[in-house]
C-alpha cells in the first residue's frame, strides 16, 4: 500500500528500492524547507511518533509534518544525529540514584557537537521540543562539561548570564557562599 | 508536551523572530530562557561546587540550585577546607553515591584526624542511603571499620586501600565490586564475594592477598549470574580454575590479564570456557605466552556472540586474527598488541580486507 503511494511522489526516483522497503515521511522546518526521511528514524522523536500515532497522521498519506519550532539548519543536524543513532538501543530511564557521568560521550557525538554555542543552544531546544532523549542527554552533558571547573564569572561570560539579583538576594547568595571564599 | 507553546513559553516571541535574533546576535543569547526541565537536567550532571557556582549568577539558577534532588553525589577530598566539607555534607543529606579521597602519596604522614571526623560523620549518618561507594587511598582503620553502616550498598570501589576490611563481610546486596591495588587481610575478598549472590560484575587488579584460585571456585559454585569478570592479579592461575570459569554461562565480558605472566598452559581450557559461556561478548587476554593459534582458534569457533576481542602479549600469528575476522559474525573490534609473531603490515592489510572491523594499529 505505502509502496504505491511513495512511487507517486516526484522525489522518489533516486533510491527507489530503499524507499519501497521503508516508508518515508516529510518534515517541514520553520523556514519552509522539507526533509524526506525514513519514518523509523523520525520516530526517535517521541513528539513526531505521538503525532503519527495519536493525531491520525497516516504514513500512507502525502502529508507533511510541520515543525514550526525547528529551523532547517538545526533540523538537518537533528536528522544527521538520528540517522547515525537509528540502531541504538533505547536510552536507559533516568535513575536519580546513579552518579551522573559526563565523561561517557562517544567520540562521534563529541565531534558532532563541536559547534558554536548558538547551534548547541538550538539543538537543546530542538531535542527538547522533539522529545529525543538521547540527543537531549548528550547536549546537556556537553553544556555541563562546559560549566564544570569554571569560576562563576567565567560561566557568566561563557553563557551570557545576566545578574538579576535584588540587593537582598545578593546578600543571601553571598552569605551562602562564604565557605568557598577562603580557598 | 504542549507542542504549540513549546517555543513561545518563557517569553520567547514568535519562532521566526527567535531564530532570526539567535543567528544575528549570539552575544545576546540568554541561556536562562531554556525550559526549566532542561536546565534541571543540565544541573543534574553537575557536582556540588559547580551548582554552587551557577547559583551565584542569577535568580533562576539560584532558585534551581535549591532543589534537593540535585544533590545525590557526595564527593569529599582530604584537601578540602573544614567549611567546604561542612557545606558539602549539609547540602547532600541523602547521598546515593559517596566518593572519598585520601592523599595518593602516603610517604609524608598526613594528619587525617580532622578529615576522618567528617568521613566518619558521613558513614554514620548517611550510611544507609549510600548505594555506591568509592574509597581511594585509605589506610585509616577507624574509617574502614565504619563501612559497616553502608548496609544497602550495591556498588563498591576500593582503590589503593589497606586494612582488615572485616566490615566488608557484612555486605550482602553488592552487584558490583571493583578492587584495585588494595592490601586485604586474607579471606576477606573470598568471603565478601561469597556473601553477595547478586554480584554481576567483579573487577580485580593488582591486589595483595587475594587467593585467585579459591575465589574462582567460589564464583563458579555460587555466582552463576556474574556477567563481567576482570582478573589482573599477580597470582598463578591453575588451568583447573580456567576450566571452572566455563560454568559461568551468563558471562558477557571476560578479561584475563597478568603482569607477571600466566604460568599455566591453557591446553583445552580455553575451548572449555568458550563452550560454557555462549554469551561472551568481550574477551581480553594479556601476557599469556602459552596462547597460540591452535588453542585460540579452536576456542574462537565457539564464541559466536563475540563483539570485542583483545589479544596482547600472546603467541598467536596473523592466522588467529584472520580466523577471528572471518568466523565471528558480530565482531566489531579486534585489538592485537605486542604479539611478536603478528607484524604490523599484516594487521594493516587485514584492516583493508575487513573495512567494517575496527582494527587499531598500535
Amino acid at each position: 500500500m505505502s509502496t504505491l503511494n511513495t512511487v507517486k511522489s516526484p522525489a522518489m526516483n533516486v533510491n527507489f528500492f530503499a524507499f519501497a522497503i521503508m516508508p518515508n515521511i516529510k518534515l517541514q522546518s520553520s523556514d519552509g524547507e522539507t526533509f524526506e526521511i525514513d519514518v523509523e528514524i523520525a520516530k526517535c522523536s517521541v513528539t513526531i511518533k505521538t503525532m503519527l500515532e495519536d493525531l491520525g497522521m497516516d504514513e500512507e498519506e502525502e502529508e507533511v509534518v510541520p515543525l514550526p519550532n525547528v529551523n532547517s539548519a538545526i533540523l538537518r543536524k537533528v536528522i544527521q544525529w538520528a540517522t547515525y543513532h537509528k540502531d541504538d538501543p533505547p536510552p536507559p530511564e533516568d535513575d536519580d540514584n546513579k552518579e551522573k557521568r559526563t565523561d561517557d560521550i562517544s567520540s562521534w557525538d563529541a565531534d558532532f557537537l563541536k559547534v558554536d554555542q548558538g547551534t548547541l543552544f538550538e539543538l537543546i531546544l530542538a531535542a527538547n521540543y522533539l522529545d529525543i532523549k538521547g540527543l537531549l542527554d548528550v547536549t546537556c552533558k556537553t553544556v555541563a562539561n562546559m560549566i564544570k571547573g569554571k569560576a562563576p564569572e567565567e560561566i557568566r561570560k561563557t553563557f551570557n548570564i545576566k545578574n538579576d539579583f535584588t540587593p537582598s538576594e545578593e546578600e543571601q547568595v553571598r552569605k551562602e557562599n562564604e565557605w568557598c571564599e577562603e580557598k | 508536551m504542549d507542542l504549540e507553546s513549546a517555543g513561545t513559553s518563557n517569553g520567547i516571541p514568535s519562532n521566526k523572530k527567535l531564530k532570526y535574533t539567535l543567528e544575528k546576535d549570539i552575544s545576546k543569547r540568554d541561556w536562562t530562557i531554556l525550559p526549566e526541565t532542561v536546565l534541571k537536567r543540565i544541573f543534574s550532571y553537575l557536582d556540588v561546587q559547580s551548582i554552587n557556582n551557577c547559583a551565584q549568577l542569577c535568580s533562576t539558577f539560584f532558585r534551581l540550585s535549591k532543589d534537593s534532588s540535585l544533590y545525590k553525589t557526595l564527593h569529599v577530598n582530604y584537601g578540602m577546607s573544614a567549611n567546604a566539607l561542612e557545606y558539602h555534607i549539609s547540602k547532600v543529606t541523602r547521598p546515593s553515591n559517596v566518593i572519598i579521597h585520601y592523599a595518593s602519596d602516603q610517604s609524608n604522614s598526613d594528619d587525617y584526624t580532622t578529615y576522618n571526623q567528617y568521613v566518619l560523620r558521613i558513614l554514620e549518618n548517611y550510611g544507609e542511603y549510600i548505594l555506591s561507594l568509592e574509597l581511594n587511598n585509605c589506610r585509616e582503620e577507624d574509617v574502614i571499620t565504619e563501612l559497616k553502616h553502608c548496609v544497602n550498598l550495591k556498588s563498591l570501589i576500593l582503590f589503593n586501600c589497606k586494612g582488615t576490611f572485616n566490615a566488608l563481610v557484612s555486605f550482602s546486596k553488592l552487584t558490583a565490586i571493583d578492587f584495585s591495588y588494595c592490601h586485604f587481610s586474607q579471606k576477606v575478598v573470598s568471603t565478601t564475594v561469597k556473601n553477595n549472590p547478586s554480584l554481576y560484575s567483579l573487577y580485580l587488579r593488582n591486589n595483595v592477598n587475594i587467593n585467585l584460585n579459591e575465589l574462582i571456585e567460589i564464583i563458579t559454585e555460587q555466582l552463576y549470574n556474574i556477567k563481567e569478570l576482570h582478573i589482573n592479579e599477580n597470582k598463578q592461575l591453575r588451568s583447573k580454575s580456567l576450566k571452572l570459569l566455563s560454568r559461568l554461562k551468563n558471562l558477557k565480558k571476560l578479561s584475563l590479564i597478568s603482569n607477571e605472566g600466566f604460568i599455566c598452559n591453557p591446553e583445552d581450557s580455553l575451548e572449555f570456557l568458550a563452550a560454557g559461556c555462549p554469551h561472551l561478548e568481550s574477551l581480553c587476554i594479556d601476557n599469556w605466552s602459552e596462547i597460540n593459534d591452535t588453542n585460540l582458534i579452536s576456542a574462537l569457533r565457539l564464541c559466536s556472540q563475540l563483539m570485542t576481542l583483545e589479544l596482547r602479549r600472546t603467541n598467536i600469528t596473523i592466522k588467529s586474527c584472520k580466523e577471528a575476522a572471518l568466523s565471528l559474525p558480530l565482531l566489531k573490534s579486534l585489538i592485537v598488541d605486542k604479539c611478536q609473531k603478528v607484524k604490523k603490515s599484516q594487521l594493516i592489510s587485514l584492516r583493508e580486507d575487513f573495512e567494517d572491523l575496527d582494527i587499531p594499529i598500535l
